[in-house]
């Protein structure tokens, strides 16, 4: 028994490393431009289908469609913040989630429209084998998926730590407007932080994608978790958006192996509120003390 | 436009679709499809209004409208098939099942910054849905609910005319009463939220509670709507009210133009009609709807009913008498 809960656990925390991907862009794009991104999964989604293309249409090696997904991916992003959200950012916070929301709503459905709803098969992307550890064994996607968590959630931490870009970032999470006076270029620094976040919600979707298949709607339960993931960790620290995702990943997993999997969004739906009930900033989050 | 005339406007408006079976019969029209459609059509402006109380008047946002929507029409439909109920009693029910949800919803998330509020009713929405499939001894499950012929205050409504009229007198309440809701002390306090909750309390508004009470309004008015929606239908069944009929109800009150009753009915219109004229392409009504949305946004912020003023202004400015405009000069 012991081991059969250690096994789901850990098949959890593989899954969970894709909530936390999910909800680490997202939290990166809040942080910067304080817009919840509801277009996120559609926008990762998008990608998916460059590098389906490019697998498909032009036998190109996983390696470059993944490469060329994330290429889509960041130009997506930049895009979507310079034509769209930097036009709105003194308007009201209804207005720049509404418009994320139509996002979501365009790209779902201009993908619909030139693909199709039938579900397109992606094949799993690198041959590996699977890992033993003790009597637990790791399958090859929880492998891949627990190793980019570790190689992006390092590579965000030097970003922010290292990086003019990343200083950037963190200067406007803590006063915009003394960010832009410090010399610090606001727009670019935006731009950046948008297409890194939706590289990796690309990365999620094309992880995702020999298990789900590639669909306009792929997405849709990922990132759903995924803004679960980012309120339990605070919305706003990275490293409550990573616990949080893992734990919710070991949460989802354990409702499906012991209770029932159609009702597990519905449970983690309820769990969520008496977690708001209880913390309001969530687990790992700061009181947020709203200046005037 | 004054007062005088909205409500004159309005009367009419009311008048010639109290007409409308009678016109159907006259030209010789399919009675009954056309009925059915323009009576679901008042269904569904009964919850963009309910939604642009909660959007438009108090700066909330719901993605899980038709959750509520769900639950009013579940109710009424396990109430009426089990225990016969009355159209009026079993659409009230509905509505206050749906309305204690929202307080149970309500509570943490209005009390929290914007976004919680969407991403729970989202994921409200979607448990709805999950619940109603799953639980099927009191749903039916994917077979749904077929409902009783129905009865209002003791009179027989069960056929297309007289469920017709059932609509229009729901929506002609639902404006009436929404309208005298913003007229009060309480419309005020959704406002003053609205524009900025700090100001609010600083100005003795009670912040919290109003939140939530708009969140209650807005689900009983959804609960409402579904209650009627099953009598409607006579029949009630989980695909009806998934996070497709939500983001649709979500499109009517942004392409309408928050904050409005006339713009809430007119997004109900334009999005109503695209989504059936564009039904045969998957993907089509979403594109254009999404696509409709950001243009909104970016560009007439007043969404169908600003558009509309500002144009009405302008052709107004351009048939003024040019030489009043050079005396001020």
């Amino acid at each position: 028994m012991t081991q059969y809960l250690l096994q789901i656990a850990l098949a959890g925390i593989a899954q969970g490393s894709l909530f936390a991907l999910t909800a680490l862009g997202l939290v990166m794009i809040y942080n910067a431009s304080s817009v919840v991104n509801f277009a996120h999964g559609a926008m990762g989604m998008a990608a998916t289908y460059v590098a389906y293309l490019l697998i498909t249409k032009w036998q190109a090696p996983f390696a470059l469609a993944f490469a060329g997904a994330l290429v889509a991916a960041f130009v997506l992003g930049v895009v979507v913040q310079t034509l769209f959200l930097a036009r709105l950012r003194h308007a009201p916070l209804m207005s720049q989630v509404v418009v994320t929301l139509g996002l979501f709503m365009l790209l779902e459905g201009l993908l619909g429209l030139a693909f199709g709803y039938n579900p397109r098969p992606m094949s799993e992307s690198i041959a590996i084998k699977p890992v033993i550890l003790g009597n637990l064994v790791l399958r090859p996607q929880d492998v891949l998926e627990l190793a980019l968590l570790l190689v992006l959630g390092l590579a965000l931490a030097a970003l922010f730590a290292a990086t003019k870009v990343g200083l950037g970032m963190r200067a406007i999470t803590e006063n915009p407007y003394a960010a832009q006076l410090m010399g610090i270029p606001v727009g670019r620094v935006l731009a950046i932080a948008w297409g890194v976040g939706v590289m990796l919600s690309a990365v999620v979707a094309i992880l995702a994608a020999p298990m789900t298949s590639v669909t306009p709607n792929m997405m849709d339960t990922i990132v759903v978790y995924g803004f679960v993931a980012a309120i339990v960790g605070g919305f706003g620290s990275m490293a409550g958006a990573l616990a949080g995702g893992l734990i919710l990943g070991v949460v989802v997993n354990m409702i499906d192996a012991f209770v029932a999997p159609e009702l597990a969004m519905s449970i983690v739906f309820g769990l969520l509120l008496v977690v708001l009930y209880v913390k309001p900033d969530g687990l790992f989050g700061r009181v947020q003390v709203q200046k005037v | 436009m004054n007062g005088a005339v909205v409500r004159s406007a309005a009367i009419a408006l009311v008048v010639l679709c109290a007409a409308l079976p009678i016109l159907l019969q006259a030209i010789g029209e399919r009675q009954v499809y056309w009925l059915f459609v323009v009576s679901e059509f008042y269904v569904f402006a009964i919850v963009a209004i309910s939604l642009d109380l909660l959007m438009g008047r108090s700066g909330q946002i719901s993605l899980g409208q038709s959750g509520f929507v769900a639950l009013g029409a579940y109710t009424t439909a396990i109430l009426n098939q089990r225990f016969g109920v009355d159209l009026v009693v079993g659409m009230l029910a509905g509505a206050s099942v749906a309305g204690l949800a929202s307080l149970v919803l309500g509570l943490p998330a209005t009390r929290l910054r914007g976004h919680y509020l969407g991403i729970v009713t989202l994921g409200f929405g979607i448990a709805v849905d999950q619940i109603a499939l799953k639980w099927d001894s009191l749903t039916g499950g994917d077979q749904g609910i077929h409902l009783h012929r129905p009865v209002a205050l003791g009179l027989d409504v069960g056929t297309p005319v007289r469920m017709y009229y059932v609509a229009l007198v729901a929506l002609v309440v639902a404006v009436l009463l929404v309208w005298s809701l913003t007229q009060t002390r309480i419309g005020r306090a959704f406002a003053a939220i609205k524009d900025s909750e700090i100001a609010a309390a600083a100005m003795g508004v009670p912040v919290a509670r109003t939140k939530v009470l708009a969140f209650i309004v807005s689900a009983f008015l959804a609960g409402a709507a579904g209650g009627i929606y099953a009598f409607l239908a006579g029949f009630v069944a989980p695909e009806d009210f998934g996070i497709d009929s939500s983001l649709l109800f979500f499109a009517m009150v942004v392409i309408g133009g928050m904050g409005s009753i006339p713009g809430a009915i007119g997004g109900a219109v334009v999005v109503d009609a695209i989504r059936t004229t564009a039904a045969t392409v998957s993907g089509l009504s979403l594109a254009i709807l999404g696509g409709m949305i950001v243009l909104v946004v970016l560009f007439f912020p007043g969404g169908l009913k600003g558009w509309l003023r500002a144009r009405a202004r302008r052709t107004a400015h351009a048939h003024a008498p040019k030489a009043v405009v050079t005396q001020d000069a």
